[in-house]
Parts: structure tokens; sequence; C-alpha cells
């Protein structure tokens, strides 16, 4: 589990002590482990399709018309770093 | 060792709408950078996307169009990466149930046609476009593009050169273009391909370890990159080379594909249902509504040119090639009932002086009207078909009548039999050796003699006509 809790740190971008790697894969382990009854008591490879939205709405949909978009100064304001109308960040490309 | 290239292509359309997938945001291409953007398109919190219906549509369209099983039932993921162009770090795609799947797109190859098989075509949303600063440390980055409805189409591995990878582009913007869903302009990013290829030895049908392409800018670069990635690949096998995995970045200068090395990890995207989307349901009326809608396609166009009006296999697959060029010819032809020399025309004198001036047939100044009259008086013998190649680059330039030019310039043809037979005896008379000639059986003899009527008219006269009065004359003697 703690492999897999770095891993997934990783992938989220997220920096983890090593405390803090052993206490969440501790209580992940739990919640796992729980929600893995399901498994043991009932047959829900076969019967139970995997629900994504637990409400019954569907097909909702808009128009295709143009609405005002943000005025870019007000785009850029909550921006870390800008330069004229452009969002700044570090570049990412190596050559 | 014979090798073939193993190709699949990844070909990313932009959809034809006025507001963005998600948000009212428009589409027009340019702006300022990032003022084509709000909360839903920057990826703010507790912003949520609602679905532009028309993408949805224009996605079904093309779905059927290429044969596709569309879905009962379509859902959204996110697609989760960290990348500067794409602001809520997951891009909403399609994952496990796509709108459509098991499509195909027939294309025709030197040996004939060939069936490649479309895996899928689903719908996503574009990020936004990225910047580097020369020599700098930083990016910048304009969201005006973040939200486009974007349509992803990706083909089975089917095919075998990058000659077939060219033609099954051109043939699929060709279909798109027909469908109108989309402008299908590279150099604006409305369509955009990436390839995956690999190679093996001719005649073993298992796949070897692919090399992803990116940053083709035309189809032809496809086609260069990929002839230079199956030589890359071809070697390294030659060689005992390890083909890894990875993507490779098409440099057009240089005419090479280099590895892009990122400082980003591999691919774990952790798909995952995307939560502010409901599912939609698409059975019955909406797919049905659509597959009545879809509009003649270019194969069962070509079929109706051939059939219903007579024309030939490559006359009527260049015509179809161009929508807007076989959308002029079939106007010509409701006034004009000839369709083989409208055709004729149309890829001859006509595309000849639109490609010089980089016009498409819709924006020609000569409408089909016009070129059906000025055919019109080529028929009634009015005017010579010679002249009316004169008369038609005048209409091209101006869009004035036919009728209206040859009053102009006086241009009407001599068919007045008395007015030529005057013409015909001066050139018997001047030209009493070649006359001789002709009537020692010499035919050349004659076609000389009506070059010199003809000339004798400043080129107004009918030429059948000035050939009969000719004989008539000449057997008479
Ligand atoms: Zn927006």
């Amino acid at each position: 589990m703690e492999d897999k809790v770095r891993y997934v740190a990783r992938l989220a971008r997220i920096k983890l002590t090593d405390e803090e790697v052993t206490l969440f894969s501790r209580q992940l382990d739990g919640i796992l482990g729980y929600v893995d009854k399901l498994n043991q008591k009932l047959d829900v490879q076969n019967r139970t399709l995997p629900m994504s939205h637990p409400h019954e709405a569907s097909n909702s949909f808009r128009a295709d018309e143009v609405k005002p978009s943000l005025p870019p100064e007000k785009a850029l304001s909550n921006a870390p770093q800008k330069k004229g109308d452009f969002f700044k960040v570090p570049r990412i490309i190596e050559e | 060792m014979a090798y073939e290239p193993v190709v699949g292509l990844e070909v990313h359309v932009q959809l034809k709408t006025v507001s963005k997938m998600f948000c009212g945001c428009t589409t027009e291409f340019g702006g300022a950078p990032n003022s084509h953007t709000c909360p839903v398109c920057l990826g703010f919190p507790g912003t949520l996307p609602v679905l532009n219906r028309r993408a949805l549509v224009e996605a079904i369209r093309v779905a059927l169009a290429v044969g596709c099983k569309v879905s009962d039932k379509v859902k959204f993921h996110r697609k989760n990466y960290f990348y500067p162009d794409l602001p809520k770090d997951y891009q909403i795609s399609q994952y496990d149930e796509p709108l459509s799947e098991n499509g195909h797109l027939k294309i025709k190859t030197g040996g004939g046609e060939k069936t490649i098989r479309i895996k899928r075509v689903h719908m996503e949303e574009d990020a936004g476009k990225l910047i580097h600063e020369e020599g700098g440390d930083s990016s910048f980055v304009d969201f005006n593009r973040s939200g486009m409805p974007l349509l992803e189409i990706v083909s089975e591995p089917d095919i075998n050169s990058p000659e077939e990878a060219y033609q099954y582009l051109t043939d699929l913007k060709l279909l798109l273009r027909y469908l109108d869903v989309s402008d299908c302009d590279m150099e604006k990013g409305s369509l955009r391909c990436d390839a995956n290829i690999s190679i093996r030895k001719k005649g073993e049908t298992g796949l070897g370890t692919k090399a992803e392409v990116k940053n083709m800018n035309s189809f032809k670069a496809v086609k260069s990159a990929l002839e230079f990635e199956f030589e890359r690949q071809s070697k390294c096998l030659e060689t005992g080379e390890r083909i890894v995995q990875e993507t490779r970045l098409w440099n057009p200068d240089k005419g090479i594909t280099a590895s892009m090395r990122s400082k980003e990890e591999a691919h774990d995207y952790r798909y995952f249902p995307e939560p502010d989307l409901v599912p939609f349901t698409l059975q019955g009326d909406l797919v049905d509504e659509e597959r009545k809608n879809l509009p003649e396609l270019p194969e069962a166009r070509k079929g109706r040119f051939i059939g219903a009006l007579g024309l030939s296999g490559y006359d009527a697959e260049v015509l179809v090639q161009d929508k807007a060029t076989a959308d002029y010819f079939e106007e010509c032809v409701k006034f004009y009932n000839k369709p083989k020399i409208i055709s004729n025309w149309l890829m001859g004198d006509v595309s000849a002086y639109l490609n010089s001036k980089n016009l498409s047939a819709g924006d020609s100044k000569l409408k089909p009207q016009g070129l059906a009259g000025l055919l019109k008086e080529v028929d009634s013998g009015k005017i010579s078909g010679k002249m009316a190649k004169d008369i038609i680059i005048e209409m091209l330039d101006t869009g004035k009548g036919a009728a209206a030019i040859i009053s102009e310039k006086g241009l009407s043809q001599i068919s007045d039999t008395g007015e030529l037979e005057k013409f015909a005896e001066e050139t018997i008379a001047e030209n009493a050796k070649t006359a001789e000639d002709f009537l020692k059986g010499k035919d050349n003899a004659l076609m000389f003699l009506v070059g010199q009527v003809m000339k004798k008219t400043k080129g107004k006269a009918n030429p059948a006509v000035v050939n009969k009065i000719l004989r008539d004359k000449l057997s008479k003697k």
C-alpha cells in the first residue's frame, strides 16, 4: 500500500512525508478493506453495473449560442504570473 | 529483409460550432490572447460544464458517416494530467463508453480500394495554446482554444504505407467537408493528426513496438514523417538496436523526427467518470433523425455523376474531390443539360483560372448560369469554341454575361454563307497550289485553307461552315 500511496501522490503532485505515507496507507487500507466486504457478501461482478452518477437526470444540453466572455484583465486577475494578456508559466519542454 | 510500416492515425477535428463545447465563449479563430475565456473554460473551481447540443449532433453525423455504431448511452470521463495548457488539470474526454465505435473508411490506393477500420469516434475538449519564450525559461498560455469542441477519430493500424496515410487523411477530410462539420484547416489547427507507427517483416501479422509521432502540420508532413520513421525503425531492426515506445516530434526544417524528452511522468491518466456531466441517452430520435439528414457523401455522388449524368469515372472523381466544384457543376447542369461538356470546361479553363487566382468555385465571378449561357452561344453557332475560350476569361474576370461581351466586342461568329463564300473564293485564288494538292487527295491542304479564311475573318468565321464551303467550291473545280 505504501508504494501505491507514493505513486498516486506523485501523479497528483502532492508531496508527502514518510509519516504521512504511513498514516494514509493505514487509513486507505481500512477504507478499502471496508468496501471490500461488498465482494464477500454480494455478487456485484455480474449483477450490478458500476454507478457513475447517483441521480437520474440525463441529456442536459445547452443551445449553441455565444455568451460574453470575460475581459482578459479579469480572466488574468488571479494569475500568479502574467505577461501582457498571457498567463506566464515555467517552461516545460526540454530542448 | 523487407519490412512494412503499420500505421494507425488519430485525427482531431474541431467541430463547427459558434460557441465552445461546455461554455458560451466564441469559437472564433484569433482574437487577443485570453479574450475568449470564462470561468468554465479557465477551469475555475465551482463552475459547471453544459454540453453544446450542436457539437453532439455534429459528432453523431461523423460517426454515422463512417459507419460507426453510435452508443445508446454516452458518458464523459476526466483524463487527468498536468500540463500548463490544461487549466483544470484534466481534460473532459471519453473513455470506456465513447460516442461510437467500429466504423470504417474506404480509401483509394494504387492497388484499388482498401478499407481502413475506424476504432472509435469520440468527443473531447481542446486545451489552450502554449507559446515558448525564445531562449527563456518561461512559457505563455492563451486559453482561447481551451474548451473548443473536438472530435477524435481513431483508426485501427490498417494503414501500411505513407501514401495510404496521406490518402486516408485526404478522404477523411473530404467526408468531413461534405458533412459540413469542420473547416478542416490544418493551419488554423482545426484538423490535427498524430500517427502511431511500428514496423514488421512483410507477411507477419503481429505488431512491433510503436512510436507516436506528433507535430505534423500538413498531410504532406504526415507522409514525410512516416517515411522517415519507417526508415529509422528499419535501420534499428537491421542493426539490432531496440525500438523504444516513445513520443517523437516531427521537425519539418530538418526533415526528421526526434524523441520528445519531457519532464512529464509516464502517462497514467486515471480516467474516471466526469461527475459534472450527466450521461446522455441517444436511443431513438436524435440518431435516427441525423441518419436521415446525412447529405449525399462523396462516394454516392461520384456514382450518380457516372450513372445518371454520364461522366467518366475520372471526371466524376476529380469533380467530387472538391465539394464547391461539384456543387457548381450541378448548378450548371440545371441550366445546360450537357454534363460532359460542362465538366470539360470546369476541369479545363475554369479551374485553371481559379487555381491561378487561388479561388474556390464558390467564389467565382462567373456563376453557373453564366457558364451555361456561354455554352449555349457556342451551340447556337454564334461563337466558336475557340472564341469561347477568350470570352470565358473575361467572364471570370468581370462576371459579365456572354451575350454582353459578344456584342460589346463585335465577336459574333460569321456563319453567313454569302459573306464566307467571298472569302473562300479569294483564298482559293490566292493559294492555287494548295487547292490543287487537296484535289490530289491531300486532306491537310484543306485545313490550311480553312486556316487562311479564319485569318481573313480575324477568327470570326464558323470553321465548320468554312470547311463545308471550301469543299463545295473545290469539288466544283
Ligand atoms: Zn468559456
